[in-house]
């Protein structure tokens, strides 16, 4: 009897692992999933929120065209966070790295990936990925010098992995600017040099993916 | 009675070059800072943004019209009222120099009524040369520049949707306008007390760089003193460059001035009033 009981007790972290589900499986169903939209253009809200800006609301369109190509359309001026839309998250997966299974949550699978190339921008990155629909839930990445970022997305039913919204969290370095110029800018100095965090929450809507969009639109001024 | 002494005011002054020189000086300056962002605003905006790059990318221009004017109201704003101080510091003292105080009294004009005039002639003309600038900075500018979204730097990086901005450069101006009645009606008493243009001019100068140093020093004593100077609220126009505007202080810094605007004109009539016309 003792004798089974140590068989079992031997084997049981094998058995767990065994188990485990394949975490480069999971990005490539993330990936192939996210290869069916070859284009798709939405109207967007970005709304940015970082403690010494402030911005209105801005209202636009976007279009992105597969592999790479991207436009925001609206009038004025805007800010646009430069991680976590959905197509550079798409990026980061595809480019050489590894997938490593770091466990789940509730809905959530969790993943770690690790770039392989030294020219990567990030050094680590943490995925929560939907166990129903493998779509991102959510990621954090840590940059390679630049602070770490957060993007959280939720889905819609529009029948494509396309985010209804982001939420994008960020560190930020508040303004070093050497400017009596444009008016009175009062820096803490002695909050100078520290990073504070900014969010960005993107809403989309009325999506149309895979239709024609000229590539004027993408090099128009 | 009163109209027709304002209307012989602003023809004589008008008459004079004196008059011209601020026009002229707004006019030079305000050509040379839009040469000057046409060709070098990019590389500032870019400087500005650099931190901001790194996180985000910029879709638009803020180098517009709206952006341009506020810098070029910035940078002017310090050299206004030596424009201002020209004139409404030789509104008395030019009479006096001149020694045509003595045959201009001789006729039925009460000395209240020829004060009041040249009062009100010399705050007309501060209100055209701040409108000259504005029409300057706004309409000029829209000749290089399209509209757009703009970019100030109060506290925080306040960026204003276009259609947030035009009604803040007119409150802007209109308050200017107060503010630079305070530097008219300071020049004003000086010329009541002087018969020598360049002394009234050069004493409205000394007061405002006085006042102006304390105002912009951060040490105890002067913030005691800070709220009972006038140049402390002089450049409350910035107020409407920030989100949300603080009304209450814009009221209270417009009523103070208001009030200096007007005891200023009380003393220069008392002392006109006593004074022994020699000349």
């Amino acid at each position: 009897m003792s004798v089974r009981i140590f068989i079992v007790l031997l084997f049981f972290p094998f058995a767990g692992a065994l188990a485990q589900p394949d975490a480069n499986a999971i990005v490539r169903e993330i990936l192939r999933r996210n290869a069916i939209v070859k284009s798709f253009e939405a109207d967007v809200t970005i709304d940015v929120d970082v403690d010494f800006i402030k911005i209105p609301v801005k209202q636009g369109r976007v279009f992105y065209k597969a592999p790479d190509k991207f436009r925001f359309r609206a009038p004025g001026f805007a800010l646009i966070p430069k991680r976590g839309l959905n197509f550079s998250v798409m990026d980061m997966l595809s480019g050489p790295t590894t997938a490593i299974y770091a466990g789940a949550d509730e809905k959530n699978h969790i993943l770690k990936i690790v770039p392989l190339s030294e020219k990567a921008d990030f050094v680590l990155s943490t995925f929560w990925v939907d166990m129903k629909n493998s779509r991102i839930s959510k990621m954090e990445v840590n940059t390679r010098g630049k602070g770490n970022f957060m993007v959280e997305f939720t889905y819609g039913n529009i029948g494509y992995d396309l985010p209804e919204t982001s939420r994008v969290s960020f560190d930020i370095q508040p303004v070093d600017i050497p400017m009596n110029f444009t008016g009175s800018f009062k820096i803490d100095k002695t909050k100078a040099n520290e990073r504070s965090q900014g969010v960005v929450f993107i809403r989309y809507s009325n999506y149309k993916v895979n239709g024609s969009i000229p590539d004027a639109v993408f090099t128009e001024e | 009675m009163m109209h027709r002494l304002i209307k012989l005011e602003f023809s004589k002054l008008f008459r004079r070059g004196l008059t011209y020189i601020g026009f002229g000086a707004i006019l030079l300056i305000v050509l040379i800072i839009h040469a000057g962002m046409y060709a070098e605003g990019r590389k500032l905006l870019d400087l500005l943004m650099k931190n901001l790059s790194d996180v985000f990318v910029f879709q638009g221009d803020l180098i517009n019209v709206y952006t341009v004017s506020y810098i070029i109201l910035n940078s002017l704003w310090i050299h206004i009222p030596i424009l201002v101080a020209i004139v409404s510091g030789d509104m008395l003292s030019g009479e006096a120099g001149r020694g045509t105080f003595r045959l201009l009294l001789t006729r039925p004009v009460s000395r209240l009524g020829l004060v009041t005039a040249k009062y009100i002639t010399a705050q007309i003309y501060t209100a055209m040369l701040v409108i000259f600038l504005m029409l300057l900075s706004l309409g000029v500018g829209r000749i290089f520049y399209p509209t757009g979204d703009m970019i100030v730097l109060i506290n925080t990086i306040n960026i204003f949707g276009q259609t947030d901005v035009l009604w803040r450069f007119l409150a802007a101006f209109a308050y200017g306008i107060i503010s630079m009645w305070v530097v008219s009606g300071l020049a004003f008493l000086f010329s009541g007390l002087s018969s020598s243009s360049l002394s009234s001019v050069l004493s409205t100068m000394a007061v405002i760089i006085v006042f102006t140093i304390i105002s912009n020093f951060s040490l105890g004593i002067f913030e005691v003193i800070k709220p009972f100077l006038f140049t402390t609220y002089l450049n409350g126009w910035m107020l409407f460059f920030d989100d949300p505007v603080n009304w209450e202080k814009v009221i209270s810094y417009a009523a103070i001035m208001i009030f200096h605007i007007t005891a200023f004109f009380i003393a220069t009539l008392v002392i006109f009033r006593k004074k022994d016309i020699t000349t």
